[in-house]
């Protein structure tokens, strides 16, 4: 027996309810079984990406100088428009989970294609900014050479700080911040890719009329989990981009 | 707030309106506006207080409306908060680095 009919034939049983599934006994326990499920499995991704917050706190107390020298190689507008452009899909994902509530199936297939056409954009601007540090010789390992920005080498409340630490350690400590910002926008990126992999998979089932898209569960969790993307990024953009003085 | 119950699609999860979708998105985007404004203004210490702070209120109004945590359960309430609980004893481990002072280069961070 197809899922379908299942749902179906349970509905006859009951007469009202097509959606509730045989284990639960009302809608009500079923949509917080859904819930307490995903904010669990978001629970433990606050915990993955908190432990590499705490990494980034630690380091950047530690070496507050470089860290603020290191960040001028990243680009605050490039930054800023990937925040635009997280900000503006998870309004958008808001309104495909609107229309899945309101059972609109264009309404869904309309928000989800603008939902992964922006999260495509957010992989484009990364891809720009990854590839300048890869000429910059930005990136962590053997071809990582910092060169320390005038301003920090001109301050005079700095200048004979920085002529007293041995190359090698500069080096180390400006290595440091780029090892944080590539494992924790590198982590994020990762999670972007997964979220457009399961948002077009949740768009073909829409468009395919998948009874599992009937209820709108599915496209629920897929927008705590593309809400959450976007909560982690709301971090990582003044933590990196805007380091104040 | 009555327009946010104006549509009910199940029993307890009423659809929030685009109105109020849109006002937050808006709201969203004057934050980003502020959390670059503020890196530009010579607040000193205060700036990374105020940029974080600015953070916590984004990710507030991401969670309460577009995560739908303020129509939730109190269940759901719980759980959205048990999150940061964690996060906040694995913060506590920081302790243990700022009571060491060899991390530090002495002189470097004033």
């Amino acid at each position: 027996m197809s899922a379908e009919a299942a749902v179906q034939e349970h509905a006859h049983g009951h007469g009202h309810e097509p959606d509730l599934m045989h284990q639960f006994d009302t809608m009500e326990q079923q949509n917080d079984a859904y819930m307490t499920g995903m904010w669990t499995f978001l629970v433990t991704e606050i915990m993955f990406f908190g432990g590499l917050f705490c990494a980034y706190l630690v380091y950047r107390y530690s070496y507050p100088t470089i860290f603020f020298d290191a960040h001028k190689h990243l680009s605050i507008r490039m930054g800023g428009l990937n925040t635009f452009i997280l900000l503006t899909s998870s309004f958008s994902m808001a309104l495909a989970v609107r229309a899945a509530q309101l059972k609109s199936r264009k309404g869904q297939l309309i928000w989800l294609a603008v939902t992964v056409l922006f999260a495509f954009g957010f992989l484009v601007v990364k891809y720009f900014e990854y590839s300048a540090k890869f000429e910059h010789h930005l990136v962590p390992g053997p071809y990582f050479n910092y060169e320390p920005t005038t301003s920090l080498v001109n301050n005079p409340h700095f200048n004979g700080i920085v002529s007293q630490i041995p190359g090698a350690q500069l080096q180390q400590w400006a290595q440091m911040f780029f090892v944080l910002y590539f494992c924790m926008t590198g982590l994020h990126g990762i999670h972007v890719i997964i979220g457009i992999i399961v948002i077009s998979i949740l768009w073909w089932m829409v468009y395919k009329g998948h009874p599992a898209t009937r209820y709108f569960m599915p496209i629920e969790m897929t927008g705590l989990y593309w809400h959450f993307v976007d909560i982690v990024w709301i971090f990582l953009y003044p933590l990196f981009y805007l380091i104040p003085h | 707030m009555s327009e946010e119950h104006g549509t009910h699609a199940t029993h307890e999860h009423p659809a929030t309106s685009v109105f109020t979708f849109f006002k937050v998105y808006i709201a969203l985007l004057l934050l980003l506006l502020a959390t670059i404004w503020v890196q530009y203004q010579n607040f000193g210490g205060l700036a990374n207080p105020i940029a974080m702070a600015i953070a916590v209120i984004k990710m507030g109004l991401v969670m309460a409306i577009f995560m739908g945590v303020r129509f939730g359960s109190k269940l759901m309430k719980l759980w959205a908060f048990v999150g940061f609980f964690f996060l906040l004893i694995l913060f506590g481990t920081l302790i243990d680095y700022s009571s060491r002072e060899w991390m530090y280069f002495h002189g470097w961070s004033q």
